[in-house]
């Protein structure tokens, strides 16, 4: 198995006064200024914080999976939003309502997973593809025995098997198996 | 005094107790409301049952989170003035810059003596 750690403080970023863009692969973690737009082609995305206007409103606890161009709008006169962008070659397009059950992976979509758990609760995910991005929404995170804070990401391959353990209540970490 | 009622949302019942004793000690004729989620916080600022001259908020919560908090209490003209302090158990830089990005008063980690976090809660409510 190998694995390449992505500090959030090391990312590489791209940003303007309207839009501000962080990489971690093939994942971008994005913050909006309010009325602003911007576009994007074979994407999932998922709203952290705020509503963010696509083909129609969308709010975190729900996930948008598109083929197609899409351009996503900051709809508040305002305020901010923050939202992560995964790119992806599924080809299936759909919006998404979810629910965390505490403690436990919740299938987005085909191979993208994410979880909330309680702290010192573990958990296995058993990968297909054998390459996957581990990266973490809130809380604190030990994932194949490496510490991983808000907004890391690690980068597996050959991997069968992913382990990990909430070090803090109500962390939240997204798993996206990569082809 | 500048401050008579804080409002402290946190749903660990310790560190809600700790709180509460630090700030009565760092100012004793504080007002202190205690709720234990984000979103009743929110209704019961909304629909005035709760006032609130600042807020001190813990970050990962059920239900709504610190950060989503901020950004409905700045939606809203009557509330968007109070001053929300997030108050958790991470140091970590880059939640700590998300969180003053979406509007937060201050960012303060968890101190872990009591007396700290008297000295910390003294230098903000005076």
């Amino acid at each position: 198995m190998e694995a390449v750690i992505h500090l959030a403080s090391n990312r590489p970023c791209t940003q303007n006064e309207q839009y501000r863009s962080y990489y971690t692969s093939n994942l971008k973690d994005e913050t909006l200024a309010a009325g602003a737009s911007v576009e994007h082609k074979n994407v999932l995305l998922i709203p952290l914080v705020g509503d963010i206007f696509t083909t129609q409103r969308l709010s975190p606890g729900q996930a948008q999976l598109t083929s197609k161009e899409i351009t996503v709008t900051n709809p508040y006169e305002e305020e901010l939003v923050n939202y992560l962008v995964i790119e992806t070659h599924l080809l299936i397009d759909g919006i998404i309502d979810f629910e965390f059950d505490q403690n436990e992976l919740t299938i987005l979509f085909p191979g993208i997973y994410i979880g909330k758990y309680d702290g010192r609760r573990d958990d296995v995910l058993r990968t297909e593809t054998k390459n996957a991005l581990v990266f973490i929404i809130a809380g604190a995170f030990e994932v194949q025995n490496r510490l991983l804070e808000p907004r890391d990401g690690l980068e597996l391959s050959e991997v069968t098997e992913i382990e990990f353990e909430a070090l803090s209540n109500e962390a939240i970490l997204l798993i996206v198996d990569v082809p | 005094m500048r401050f008579k009622n804080l409002l402290l949302i946190d749903d660990d019942e310790d560190d809600q107790e700790l709180f509460i004793e630090a700030a009565k000690e760092a100012s004793p004729d504080l007002n202190i409301t205690v709720v234990p989620d984000a979103a009743t916080a929110l209704d019961k600022l909304t629909n005035k049952s709760v006032v609130a001259d600042i807020i001190f908020s813990d970050l990962n919560m059920p239900r709504m989170n610190g950060q989503q908090f901020l950004l409905e209490i700045k939606r809203r003209p009557e509330l968007k003035d109070i001053p929300v302090i997030i108050f958790s158990t991470s140091s970590h830089s880059h939640t700590i810059q998300l969180v003053k990005d979406f509007g937060a008063y201050d960012f303060i980690t968890k101190p872990g003596l009591f007396n700290e976090l008297v000295s910390t809660l003294k230098r903000i409510l005076e």
